[in-house]
């Protein structure tokens, strides 16, 4: 990561996790999220990305190093305010989305957090509007579409006001429309965020750093423009070249290599 | 590239809001708000995740009636056919006819209610079995062929298996005849503990997963091996069995995740509403009075 211009938002130093039966999940990890960018962490499967993920807001703690969010380490004192400042989106909506409604669903969040009922409708609604749900409040979550399970899980989160959004492959299983509206709708909302995906388009076109995660330990970090145009190391840790650099280079490379 | 906020300017239509606000990538446009004081009856296509739930958005004055007064009219049935002696034929018959007109009225189709309430028979098959062992009084002795089943033990069984199917029947109803979220929430208006609230809620809501995950292993499963019987396939039912049961275990522990990441700590927050008219004291009453004619009678 370039030095510290801006401050870092989410620190990860020497972070390790290691399981119950003692696989080692992470292994030494060193990681910035700073205000204002956007980090898109890509790697193959079982690289421990949703492992890392979990670390973020406390739901898992490191076996040795430390987990900043914000200036202050995640500890069990400081893990609600880690919550609320740390908006994590999981992969499964179906996950996400377990009250009888949408509007008791994206209210969960304020409600646990102590808010008024009219602060809580408004801030609702807002999120709501944001996400384009508005006319869906008072339908249970899961007679929505997929596409639109998605953008509800993320106003579950959002409504919560976050100063990070961290999410866990957003654009999964999802068809093109409900992609190109997901896409869009994370650009518009232009916060700070670190983005897990296997999707080397979407991290292109969001992120504005990349970070290469392989076996546990993070391989590469940097700008976009550096990280994402290195085919080599792209293609050693099983990941590609997104389609808008390959169109640009004179003679782009063909195929993963087995 | 982040969005300007704009307003909408349209004072005279109802539900448009004024304030300001961003719009997900889209134009600017008025559109009609869903707010939660105005819900009723509309045309809607989405895809149920149970057949139970589906007959829930049946129209019918028995759907209409208020959950708590349904959940209250069928207690008190269940405990009047429970807590009394085993019902005389008359009695049955005339409950059986009383239940199936209820049901009818709900525009609930019978023979479907019936079936699935019958799934409490073999459970309470197994203790109305063992039960005659243990009474005495009246003897159906014909010559010593029946020695073990007196008559005070056949009636002992028909009391068990009558009165949980009907129980089952009763309980189906209101849960055919009820939305989830207004089961829920007259469950919790009547001071039902919030444990067991949420319990319902969790199971009623991820019951529809389990089934769908269940569908399609059993597709996998018939497509690779149509022809399958007898032990092999109990032992291929047997893995789908413990393979739901590990994603069912899983999946708690996500959606827990996702719970505690928004802040819970272990109540869960909550509101809802709705009136007692008129309707609902009606079927409160009438289904007291059967209770009484039963244990009276």
């Amino acid at each position: 990561m370039e030095a510290g211009t801006t401050p870092a938002l989410i620190e990860l130093r020497g972070v390790t996790h290691r399981y119950p039966d003692g696989t080692e999940a992470l292994r030494g990890i060193d990681l910035t999220v700073a205000e204002g960018r956007s980090l898109a962490l890509l790697g193959p499967n079982g690289a421990g990305k949703s492992t890392l993920l979990l670390h973020l807001n406390g739901i898992l703690r490191p076996t040795s190093g430390s987990v900043s969010v914000d200036g202050a380490e995640v500890t069990p004192a400081t893990v609600r305010e880690v919550r609320q400042k740390v908006g994590l989106v999981f992969q499964d909506p179906d996950d996400q989305l377990f009250m009888t409604t949408l509007y008791e669903d994206v209210a969960f969040g304020p409600l646990n957090g102590g808010a008024a009922p009219a602060e809580v409708d408004r801030l609702v609604h807002e999120a709501l509007h944001e996400v384009g749900l508005a006319d869906a409040a008072s339908r249970p979550g899961h007679h929505l579409s997929f596409g639109q399970r998605k953008r509800a899980a993320l106003a579950t989160v959002l409504v919560m006001e976050p100063r990070v959004l961290v999410l866990d492959e957003p654009t999964a299983n999802l068809d093109p429309r409900s992609r190109r509206q997901m896409v869009s709708l994370l650009a518009s909302l232009g916060a700070t965020a670190l983005v897990a995906t296997h999707d080397m388009d979407v991290a292109w076109d969001l992120c504005t750093d990349a970070a290469v995660i392989d076996d546990g330990m993070i391989v590469a970090s940097g700008p976009k423009e550096r990280i994402l145009t290195d085919a080599a190391l792209l293609e050693a840790h099983g990941l590609e070249m997104p389609w808008a650099v390959r169109a640009a280079l004179a003679d782009p490379p063909v195929t993963i290599a087995p | 590239m982040s969005q300007q906020p704009h307003s909408h300017d349209d004072p005279g239509v109802p539900g448009v809001h004024r304030e300001a606000h961003r719009h997900a990538g889209q134009p600017t446009h008025r559109h009609p708000h869903h707010h939660r004081a105005d819900s009723g009856p509309a045309p809607h296509e989405h895809a149920h995740p149970t057949n139970l739930e589906s007959l829930t958005y049946i129209v019918s004055p028995v759907h209409a009636l208020d959950a708590r007064a349904k959940i209250v009219g069928a207690t008190v049935l269940i405990l009047g056919v429970v807590l009394t002696p085993p019902l005389r034929l008359a009695e049955a018959l005339l409950l059986a006819a009383l239940l199936a007109a209820v049901a009818a009225s709900a525009r609930l189709p019978l023979r479907r209610l019936v079936t699935r309430s019958a799934a409490v028979l073999p459970f309470a098959g197994t203790i109305a079995l063992l039960a005659p062992l243990g009474t005495d009084g009246g003897s159906w002795n014909i010559g010593g062929l029946t020695s073990a089943w007196t008559g005070g033990g056949l009636v002992v069984t028909w009391g068990i298996l009558s009165k949980a199917w009907i129980s089952a029947f009763c309980m189906l109803l209101v849960a055919a005849s009820t939305r989830r979220s207004d089961l829920l929430g007259a469950l919790r208006r009547l001071k039902v503990p919030e444990v067991f609230v949420m319990l319902l809620s969790f199971i009623t809501r991820y019951v529809g997963v389990l089934g769908e995950q269940l569908r399609s292993l059993r597709t996998a499963m018939v497509s690779r091996a149509p022809a399958l019987r007898g032990r092999a396939l109990l032992r291929s039912l047997g893995s789908i069995a413990g393979n739901l049961f590990v994603r069912s275990y899983e999946r708690g522990e996500r959606i827990h995740a996702a719970m505690v990441s928004r802040g819970y700590t272990g109540t869960l927050p909550m509101a809802s509403r709705g009136r007692i008219g008129p309707a609902d004291i009606l079927f409160m009453a009438m289904a007291a009075l059967s209770a009484f004619a039963v244990a009276l009678y």
